[in-house]
């Protein structure tokens, strides 16, 4: 199987701050990869760069087997991009911005009847004008406008960004309903984890411009572990060692998030004196959250005193 | 294509033209005629195309709606989020811009360009004013109206610019009336002022390309 994107050291910088980091990535054609991070992680940069808007300091990206910085106009018409925050004219009528959208494709790829079947299933008037359109309404135009083309490649800059959580499950819904058809590879970036979780096959997960995660959905949760170490006196740093994830200190107990927990982690809580260890599995959510979170500062504890209301 | 990125630009900037046509349908042309039509032996400052009140006026409008419409095709569009929308279009981003500046430089002749030829053929016709016209008369102006595309431009590279600081990235505006002053005291004649009006023209215009290719649309 071919791959629709490839990505080969991909840099950035902006100013002293690298904000993507040598980031190797191949996302199979007919896939759906669902791109994650915190907010300010690097993803919509990384998105920029795959479309050819951002110049990369490093590295290179291939689209449909095209260079990303020089993508031909043949190339743009196979793939659709959904910038972040669905930038439209405000001042067209979803008529004019499909008249205008349809200027630039070829008439044997355009598929009107799909988009005024797409735009009434939302239940929007052709002439509604943007300006007047919820941020839903505009994220749903933008939807139908970019698969009229029917194009093979799909990369959605957080499609739910900005969007409550009914509108936002609904647009999930529908764009998963439309978008999913065999061959198409869908590459989607998003901070909810929820909403990956429901489409993708593969996950990345970029923490500060690194990209830290690739692998399918289920091998990262399976692989994931929270482990609690209870200690009776003062709490000691889990030593550094390949799979560790996170830790933070909790009053008495230590949590730490691991890559497949085995026999040297265990070895390591033994050395350590724990008097109680217990392993957690963790549900995707979690398993994000710790993965994202990064060192956090011990949290302060109550045990010691009563609590005085 | 073409025709659909041509639309939406003209389509976007027309209410900037409209304030443009407003300015000076209510402010220049009625008095500027008025004057014209009741002046004396002693105010032969108000015969047509002789007086510089005309052109300065033109500058005026013609200048301020030229940067107008350089910045909300480029900084405007940017800031609303529109322009990444546009590029991932198919089609080259030269034919994008080009359409973008097209319209733009055309519109800024046109609101200058129209109220010249109208004031011109009012003057050329007889029994409106008591004073002599004679086409030649209006090269000067023609001059001037060949040099506001400047002003345009100057804003369309800073609009387009990146830059942290605004006083670097409005460095192509600053030095566009600057230019405009300097082809207006060195005119060799008309041929040659045109000539080096085009060459300066053309210099912003491969640098507004060189940009348009280089910087970073995040």
């Amino acid at each position: 199987m071919s791959d629709a994107i490839v990505i080969e050291g991909l840099t950035k910088y902006y100013g002293p701050r690298c904000v993507v980091n040598t980031v190797n990535l191949r996302v199979p054609a007919g896939c759906v990869y669902g791109f994650l991070g915190r907010n300010g992680a690097g993803k919509s940069t990384l998105v920029k760069m795959l479309m050819g808007m951002v110049q990369p300091d490093a590295g290179s990206s291939k689209l449909l087997g095209d260079d990303s910085s020089s993508l031909t106009p043949d190339t743009r018409a196979r793939v659709a991009y959904l910038a972040e925050g669905h930038p439209l004219y405000r001042w067209m009528t979803v008529a004019q911005a499909t008249r205008f959208t349809q200027a630039f494709y070829a008439p044997e790829r355009w598929h009107g009847r799909f988009l005024d079947e797409i735009l009434d299933h939302f239940r929007i008037s052709p002439k509604s004008k943007m300006g007047r359109l919820s941020n839903g309404q505009r994220a749903q135009v933008s939807l139908a406008l970019a698969l009229a083309p029917d194009p093979e490649l799909l990369v959605l800059d957080d499609p739910t960004l900005g969007l409550d959580t009914v509108v936002r499950r609904d647009f999930l819904e529908s764009m998963i309903h439309l978008i999913q058809r065999s061959g198409r590879t869908i590459f989607f970036s998003s901070h909810i984890l929820s909403d990956v979780e429901r489409v993708a096959d593969r996950i990345g997960i970029l923490v500060d411009g690194v990209l830290r995660v690739d692998c399918p959905t289920d091998t990262f949760k399976a692989a994931l572990r929270r482990v609690v170490l209870e200690f009776s006196g003062s709490v000691p740093r889990f030593p550094d060692c390949e799979g560790l994830v996170s830790q933070r200190q909790i009053g008495n107990r230590l949590e730490i998030v691991v890559v497949n927990y085995g026999e040297v982690h265990r070895e390591l809580a033994e050395q350590l004196g724990a008097i109680h260890v217990e392993e957690v599995e963790m549900n995707l959510e979690d398993a994000f959250i710790s993965y994202t979170r990064g060192e956090t500062r011990p949290l302060p504890s109550f045990d010691r005193e009563p609590l005085r209301c | 294509m073409l025709k659909a990125l041509v639309w939406k630009e003209s389509r976007e900037l027309a209410p900037l033209v409209a304030l443009a046509v407003i300015a000076e349908l209510m402010f220049y042309f009625p008095l500027n005629m008025f004057i014209s039509m009741n002046m004396n032996y002693s105010d032969q400052g108000r015969i047509p195309f002789v007086s510089t009140s005309l052109e300065n006026w033109l500058l005026v409008v013609g200048g301020a709606t030229g940067i107008a419409l350089g910045f909300w095709q480029t900084a405007g569009e940017l800031s609303r989020g529109t322009l990444l929308f546009l590029l991932h279009r198919p089609v080259e981003r030269t034919t994008v811009f080009t359409a973008k500046l097209a319209v733009g430089v055309v519109l800024t002749l046109l609101v200058a360009g129209v109220p010249i030829l109208g004031y011109a053929l009012w003057a050329a016709t007889p029994g409106t004013h008591a004073s002599p016209f004679f086409w030649s008369m209006t090269t000067a102006t023609w001059l001037m109206w060949f040099r506001l595309p400047l002003f345009y431009l100057g804003a369309y590279l800073s609009g387009l610019r990146p830059g942290r600081w605004l006083g670097s990235r409005a460095l192509p505006l600053f030095a566009a009336p600057l230019l405009f002053l300097l082809l207006f005291i060195v005119a060799y004649g008309p041929l040659v002022t045109v000539v080096l009006t085009l060459l300066v023209e053309l210099a912003y215009l491969v640098a507004i390309y060189l940009v348009a290719q280089s910087r970073d649309y995040s």
